[in-house]
C-alpha cells in the first residue's frame, strides 16, 4: 500500500470516531420516526424548541470542558437567574414600568445575573485556583437554595412572587399585554409559517451554536481555549493567560445560563425552584460528551454539542411515541446510549489497532 | 578486603553498548567516589548491582558470594541499598511507616504492631544520633531529613553498601555537614558507601577511593589522597573535544540585555551584559540556577533584588506577557511538559504564541498564517506533511523546531533557550546549532542553557558558567573548553586552591 492511501485511511478512520455524534443523533431520528407514523414537519421543528433550554446550558458546559474543567452550577443558575428574573419583572409591572422597557430590563436582567454569577465561578476556578469540580458543586447548592428559600412568604410578598405558593410567575395583567404576556407571544413565534415551522426557540439555540462554532473555531480566543485544555503548563509558557481564560469561559457559560434563563421565561412565564434545571448540569454534561468533547479537555467540537443535546431530547420523544406508561424511564435510556457513546468513541480506536496488529502480525 | 567486586561489565541496549568492560571494587569500610559525566554509564552500572537492569557479560561478587544478575529483592536482602537522587519515599505516610513499608511487623490477624515498630525506630535513630519524631508525616520533613531517613532506613535492614546518588544537590551546606558526619559515623562502623557526586569539593572531602568512567569505559580508580582535582577532571573529560566547527566570530550590536546583582530564589548576584547579536551559554551542573536565570528573564520567575534591562528599558513586575511584548522569547527546558500542545495541530502549535500579542485582530486568518507556517517550515527545515498533522506526530528533532516557529513567529529579538537539545538525536541537534547560528548572524541574541560543552564549545560566543546560584566565570570563545568549564562547574577551582 503507498503512503498516501495508507494516509486517508488513517484520516477516514479518524474522522469516523469523531463523528459518532452524528450516527446516534441519525440512528434515533430513523427509530423516532419509524415509530410515529404520520410525523409532521411541526413535530420535527419541535425537537429543536424542547432542546432549546438543555442545548443552550450544554454549550456552557461544552467551552468550560474544552478548558479541562467542569460546571456543576448550570442548571442551578439557569434556576436562580429565573427566578429572580421573575422577581423583577413583577416589580417593574407594579412600578407601572412601560411594558416594552420592562421586558428589556428583564432580559438584561436574567443576562447580566447569570453573567456575574458564572464570573464568581471563574474567579474562585480560574484566580483563586479552587478546584472547579468543588467551586460549582458549592456554588449549585448555594444558588438554588437560595432561589428556593427565596419563594417563601418570610422572604419575598405574593405580590413579588407572583400566584402560587414555593414558586415564581411573572404577573399576568387585566388589559392581557403585560411583560409576562408579551414574553410569552415571543416565545410562541414560529418562523415561515406554513409548511416549515420554526419555533424561536429553535432558532436561538442554534444561531448561538452558530456563533459558538464559530469563535471555538476561527478565532485566537477559541484556540486558546483549546490549548489551555490540552496542555495548561505550556499554553501559559506560550504566553497565554491562563488565569484569565479560565475566569472568561465560566462567564461565558454564565451568560449562556442567562440566556437559557430569559427564554424559561418567554417559554413558561413561571418558575418552580425546586423542579426547574434539576439535573440539568448532567444532562449537558452527557450532551457534551455525546458530541464528541473529551472529558480531559482540548479536544472535541462544539458542533458535536448540537447533535448530542438533540439526541437527549430525541430519547424524550420516542418514549412519549412508545406510549411507556411512565416517562421515569427517559434517564436509564439516557444513560444506556451515553455507555453506549463512549464505548463506540474510546474502546473503538483500541479495538481497531487490536484488529490492525493482529492483520500485520499474520502478514 | 573488597566486599563488591564488579568485573569486565558489559551492557547494550537495543545494540548500543552503554558499558565496554567496567571494573569496579569496593573495599569494606570506606567511601568510594564513582565519577564520570552525564551518560558516562554511572547509572547504568548501580542499576546492574541493584538487579534493576540484566548486565549482558561480566561477574558480580559481593561479600564472597557470586550475586551476578540477582533480582531487586535479592540484592536487598544481601545488604545493597540504593538511596536514589530523587527520594522514594512516601510523603502521605509517617516516618515509621516508611521505613517498615512492606515490610510491617504484624499481630496474628494482621493488625499493625504500631507501638513496637516505632519503638524499633527511636531506637536507629538514636545510635545513629538522628533527630527525627518516627510519628512525623515525611511531607512535613526537610530535604535532608528525608536524606537521612532514606539512610536510616537503610541502616535497618542492615544494608552493608549504600549507593548515595548525587544526595547534596537539595542541600544547604549545614545539611551537607550533617549528612557528611552521618556518613563518617558509619564508615567507622565498616558500612561502605558507592559516592555519585560531580561536586569536586565534596568528593574530596568525604571519599576514600575513586573510579572514573568515561563513554561506557573504565577509565582509571585510585587513592583519593593521591590526586588532585585537575586530574580527576581530566580523565573524566578526556581528550580535548575536536571543535572543528562552524564558529565565526560576528560583528556584534549594542548591550541589548543587561543585568546588575539580579538575585532570586535560586540564583544570586548575576551580573550580564549581553549584546545584539552575541550567542551567551549558560552552563553548570543540574541545580546550579542556569535555567532559572533565564525562567527569570522570561518574567516566569520573580525576582527579589537587581535590575534586568533590555533594550534600554529597566524592567519591573516581569511576567511574560511583558516579556513578550519586549522581543523575549522562551523555549523552556523539558518540551512534553513544557511545549508540547498535544491536542493542536503543527499549524496551531506555531501561532499560538504570536496571537497573545495580537490579541486585538481576535479572527485568525487561516489564508495568512498558513503563508507563515510554510515560510517557517522552509527555513527551518520541520519535516512534516500537512500543517493540520498533531505536533505528536513529530519527532522530537522535528517538534523542537515548530517551536522554534513559534517563536520567532512572535519577531523576538532576544530568544533564551533552556536546553534546546534535549532528547532530540544527533543530527538534529547539529541542525538545531547551526540555526542557532544563521539566527544569530541574523541579528537575533541567544542566550541558551546546556549541560553539553562540545556544543557550547561550537556556538557560544561566551559561556557563563554557573555554580550554586552564582555566574563563577565568563569564558570567552576561545577559553572554553571541556575542561576549564568542569573545573568553574564542579567548583574544583576551590578544591585545587585549597
Amino acid at each position: 500500500m503507498s503512503q498516501n492511501t495508507l494516509a486517508t485511511k488513517r484520516k477516514l478512520n479518524l474522522n469516523l470516531g469523531q463523528y459518532v455524534y452524528i450516527i446516534i443523533f441519525a440512528a434515533l431520528f430513523l427509530f423516532y420516526y419509524i415509530r410515529s407514523d404520520g410525523l409532521t414537519v411541526s413535530a420535527i421543528t419541535n425537537i429543536l424548541r424542547h432542546a432549546a433550554i438543555a442545548g443552550i446550558l450544554s454549550y456552557g458546559m461544552a467551552l468550560i470542558i474544552i478548558t479541562g474543567d467542569i460546571d456543576l452550577s448550570v442548571g442551578a443558575i439557569m434556576c436562580a437567574v429565573a427566578s429572580f428574573g421573575c422577581v423583577f419583572a413583577n416589580y417593574l409591572t407594579d412600578k407601572g414600568v412601560p411594558v416594552g422597557l420592562g421586558i428589556l430590563l428583564t432580559v438584561l436582567f436574567c443576562l447580566v445575573g447569570g453573567t456575574l454569577l458564572g464570573f464568581f465561578n471563574g474567579f474562585m476556578v480560574g484566580k483563586a485556583k479552587l478546584p472547579a469540580f468543588i467551586v460549582t458543586l458549592a456554588t449549585s447548592l448555594i444558588f438554588r437554595s437560595v432561589a428556593k428559600y427565596s419563594a417563601t412568604d418570610d422572604v419575598t410578598t405574593k405580590l413579588l412572587r407572583g400566584e402560587s405558593a414555593n414558586t415564581y410567575a411573572m404577573n399576568r395583567i387585566e388589559t392581557g399585554d403585560g411583560i409576562r404576556e408579551l414574553m410569552s407571544e415571543f416565545g410562541k413565534i414560529r418562523l415561515f409559517s406554513d409548511s416549515m415551522k420554526l419555533p424561536i426557540l429553535g432558532i436561538v439555540f442554534i444561531l448561538i451554536g452558530i456563533v459558538l462554532i464559530y469563535i471555538t473555531t476561527s478565532t485566537k480566543y477559541g484556540k486558546r481555549l483549546y490549548a489551555v485544555g490540552s496542555n495548561a503548563k505550556a499554553a501559559h509558557m506560550a504566553g497565554i493567560n491562563v488565569e484569565w481564560t479560565r475566569v472568561s469561559v465560566f462567564t461565558i457559560a454564565g451568560l449562556l445560563c442567562g440566556i437559557a434563563a430569559a427564554l424559561w421565561l418567554c417559554d413558561k412565564g413561571k418558575i418552580d425552584p425546586a423542579t426547574a434545571g434539576v439535573n440539568n448540569e448532567m444532562y449537558a454534561i452527557a450532551a457534551v460528551v455525546l458530541g464528541g468533547i473529551s472529558m480531559s479537555g482540548g479536544k472535541g467540537r462544539v458542533i458535536g454539542v448540537i447533535f448530542g443535546a438533540l439526541s437527549y431530547t430525541l430519547i424524550d420523544k420516542i418514549i412519549i411515541a412508545l406510549e411507556i406508561k411512565s416517562t421515569l424511564i427517559n434517564d436509564s435510556i439516557k444513560g444506556l446510549i451515553l455507555l453506549v457513546a463512549i464505548m463506540i468513541q474510546i474502546l473503538g480506536p483500541q479495538v481497531k489497532n487490536l484488529i490492525a496488529s493482529k492483520k500485520a502480525k499474520k502478514a | 578486603m573488597a566486599i563488591l567486586e564488579m568485573k569486565n561489565i558489559h551492557k547494550a541496549f537495543v545494540g548500543v553498548p552503554v558499558l565496554k568492560g567496567v571494573d569496579l571494587t569496593i573495599q569494606k569500610g570506606e567511601v568510594h567516589a564513582l565519577l564520570g559525566e552525564n551518560g558516562a554509564g554511572k547509572s547504568t552500572l548501580m542499576n546492574i548491582l541493584t538487579g534493576v537492569h540484566l548486565m549482558d557479560k561480566g561477574e558480580v561478587t559481593f561479600d564472597g558470594k557470586d550475586i551476578s544478575n540477582c533480582s531487586i529483592r535479592e540484592s536487598e536482602n544481601y545488604g545493597i541499598a540504593f538511596v536514589h537522587q530523587e527520594l522514594n519515599l512516601f510523603n502521605d505516610l509517617r516516618v515509621y511507616e516508611n521505613i517498615f513499608f512492606n515490610k510491617e511487623l504484624k499481630n496474628p490477624i494482621g493488625t499493625l504492631k504500631k507501638r513496637l515498630m516505632i519503638q524499633k525506630c527511636l531506637e536507629v535513630f538514636q545510635k545513629l544520633g538522628v533527630e527525627i519524631d518516627p510519628n512525623a508525616m515525611v511531607e512535613n520533613l526537610s530535604a535532608s531529613e528525608k536524606q537521612t531517613l532514606e539512610i536510616a532506613k537503610a541502616i535497618f535492614f542492615d544494608a552493608k553498601l549504600l549507593i548515595l546518588d548525587e544526595p547534596t544537590t537539595a542541600l544547604s551546606n549545614e545539611e551537607i555537614d550533617h549528612l557528611f558526619n552521618l556518613v563518617e559515623n558509619l564508615k567507622s562502623e565498616g558500612k561502605s558507601f558507592i559516592f555519585i557526586s560531580h561536586k569536586m569539593p565534596e568528593i574530596f572531602r568525604l571519599a576514600d577511593r575513586y573510579t572514573v568512567l568515561r563513554n561506557g569505559e573504565f577509565v582509571g580508580t585510585g587513592n583519593i589522597a593521591d590526586t588532585n582535582a585537575e586530574e580527576v577532571t581530566s580523565l573524566m573529560v578526556g581528550d580535548a573535544f575536536d571543535s572543528s566547527d562552524v564558529y565565526q566570530s560576528r560583528q556584534l550590536g549594542d548591550v541589548i540585555l543587561e543585568t546588575q546583582g539580579l538575585t532570586g530564589k535560586a540564583f544570586r548576584n548575576i551580573d550580564l551584559a549581553v549584546r545584539k547579536g552575541e550567542i551567551v551559554a549558560f552552563t553548570g551542573l543540574q541545580g546550579a540556577g542556569a535555567s532559572e536565570v533565564l525562567q527569570c528573564f522570561f518574567g516566569e520567575l520573580p525576582a527579589f533584588s537587581g535590575t534586568l534591562t533590555v533594550d534600554g528599558k529597566v524592567i519591573k513586575h516581569n511576567d511574560i506577557h511583558k516579556a513578550m511584548k519586549n522581543k523575549v522569547a522562551f523555549l523552556p527546558a523539558n518540551r512534553k511538559e513544557n511545549s508540547v500542545l498535544p491536542d493542536m495541530s503543527l499549524l496551531e502549535n506555531m501561532y499560538i504564541s504570536e496571537h497573545t500579542l495580537s490579541g486585538l485582530k481576535p479572527v485568525i486568518n487561516k489564508r495568512k498564517e498558513r503563508a507563515k507556517y510554510a515560510a517557517q517550515k522552509e527555513s527551518l527545515s520541520i519535516k512534516a506533511n500537512s500543517e493540520e498533522d498533531l505536533v505528536i506526530s513529530l519527532s522530537g528533532g522535528n517538534q523542537q523546531k515548530v517551536f522554534f516557529a513559534r517563536w520567532l513567529n512572535t519577531e523576538a529579538d532576544i530568544l533564551l533557550l533552556d536546553n534546546p537539545t534535549q532528547g532530540i538525536d544527533v543530527g538534529a541537534k547539529a541542525e538545531i546549532y547551526k540555526l542557532i547560528l544563521s539566527l544569530a548572524e541574523a541579528g537575533k541574541t541567544v542566550l541558551f542553557n546546556s549541560q553539553e560543552i562540545p556544543e557550547i564549545m561550537r556556538v557560544a560566543d561566551r559561556c557563563a558558567v554557573f555554580y550554586s546560584g552564582e555566574i563563577v566565570k565568563v569564558l570567552e570563545h576561545q577559553d572554553i573548553s571541556e575542561h576549564t568549564v568542569m573545573l568553574y562547574a564542579t567548583n574544583a577551582i576551590q578544591a585545587v586552591e585549597e
